[in-house]
């Protein structure tokens, strides 16, 4: 058996590096796994989600996952059931936790209807439908991204939380695949001596894919957009980590075993209508 | 004019490059006629850039802009969606058209690799 033990988990890069870590520990070949929430005072999202992939892999190899939650806050308890992780006896109310889901495969509808009906969704007021069809669009291209390059056992999990007080909404998407550096490499073995970071630089290029060109505008597409818009993203893959946004920065990570991605956009500023030409030039 | 209605064929989510290669037979099978074709846009909701690669970049492997731009007519287009289909064109022109694009490439990859 394996046990993994779970502390207070909040969302910054040493965080994020500790759930690296937690997941590396689940990945071993266990037939039963015990999670221990010890001084587990509160979970971010991206442990909430990384959570849900410890319970995919375990159900992908038949393993039993049991919790013990003696030394876990009610507030942590109270999130891992408003988003599905753990089951609850009773019906809970939505609160600002944005329900985790699980896609093993690229289902275009049930994915863009998450986005729109469970996290958009969760705002109390209507976006401007302009608005809600560049951030869904841009956000489904990770979402495609995964399908085409991670090789995820587990396919991916997405949760987030909405900020009400910073007026924010933040998403989570986790996939436990080779990770975008180890995916460019093996792709482009011309490109194998390139280092994490380039990697990662590499992958948010416009134009730029490890598969037959011309593709690679998805990421890129992401970049602008959040870029435009206020808002960031976050990539812990592999050995590698970005972050981009207002400004930009590439970098080493101690170790992701797949690839995180956490984007954050606001909500309640007026939508940066793009310059965009009336029509498209063939 | 052949009008393809993006939301019936495919439904309002046009993310796989798979159904962007199915758009791409309908189109071909059209204009390698001489017909006109439109796409019908309205009623999408999300629009991503695969799926557009998928139906609208080999297009420019098999025709020049001059007869795309007599053949292919757009509708129901939204900002963010003119963008983003203005990326895949842009790219796959260059792609198609451009070697010292594909050379610029190969030298940003060499420079990249140095740390700049």
């Amino acid at each position: 058996m394996s046990q993994i033990v779970i502390p207070t988990i909040n969302s910054e890069y040493r965080d994020i590096a500790l759930l690296g870590e937690i997941l590396k520990t689940a990945r071993r070949d266990s037939r039963e796994i015990e999670i221990i929430f010890r001084g587990c005072r509160f979970l971010r999202s991206q442990a909430i989600v990384g959570l849900k992939a410890i319970q995919l892999l375990a159900e992908r190899r038949r393993a039993l996952v049991t919790y013990d939650t003696v030394d876990c806050s009610t507030v942590v308890l109270r999130h891992l059931e408003r988003s599905g992780v753990r089951e609850s006896p009773l019906e809970q109310p939505a609160g600002t936790t944005i329900p985790v889901r699980h896609f093993r495969n690229l289902e275009s509808a049930p994915m863009a209807i998450y986005l729109r009906d469970e996290w958009l969704g969760r705002l109390p007021f209507p976006l401007d439908p302009e608005y809600q069809r560049s951030i869904t669009s841009a956000v489904c291209e990770i979402f495609d991204n995964v399908f085409q390059h991670s090789q995820s056992p587990i396919g991916l999990v997405v949760g987030g939380q909405l900020f009400p007080n910073m007026k924010q909404l933040q998403l989570t998407v986790i996939d436990l695949g080779i990770g975008i550096p180890n995916s460019i490499r093996r792709r482009l073995p011309q490109y194998g001596w390139f280092k994490a970071d380039d990697a990662l630089k590499f992958a948010f290029k416009p134009g730029y894919s490890s598969r037959d060109a011309p593709r690679g505008l998805g990421l890129a597409r992401l970049r602008n957009f959040v870029g435009q818009n206020n808002g960031s993203l976050r990539v812990f893959s592999d050995v590698g980590y970005a972050h981009l946004g207002s400004s930009e920065y590439f970098g080493s990570f101690p170790g992701f075993p797949g690839t995180l991605v956490d984007v954050t956009i606001p909500v309640a500023s007026p939508f940066r209508r793009l310059r965009t030409p009336m029509e498209v030039i063939l | 004019m052949k009008v393809i209605s993006i939301s019936d064929t495919f439904g309002p989510f046009c993310i796989a490059s798979d159904d962007g290669g199915k758009l791409y037979g309908l189109i071909v099978d059209a204009i390698k006629d001489d017909q006109t074709v439109e796409l019908d846009f309205t009623n999408i909701e999300v629009l991503v850039a695969s799926f557009l690669n998928g139906a609208l970049a080999p297009l420019y492997r098999d025709y020049d802009s001059i007869y795309l731009t007599e053949h292919l007519k757009f509708a129901g287009l939204t900002p963010s969606f003119i963008e983003v289909i203005q990326a895949v064109v842009d790219n796959a022109k260059r792609y198609y058209r451009d070697d010292a694009y594909r050379k610029a490439q190969d030298e940003a990859l060499r420079l990249m690799s140095e740390g700049d």
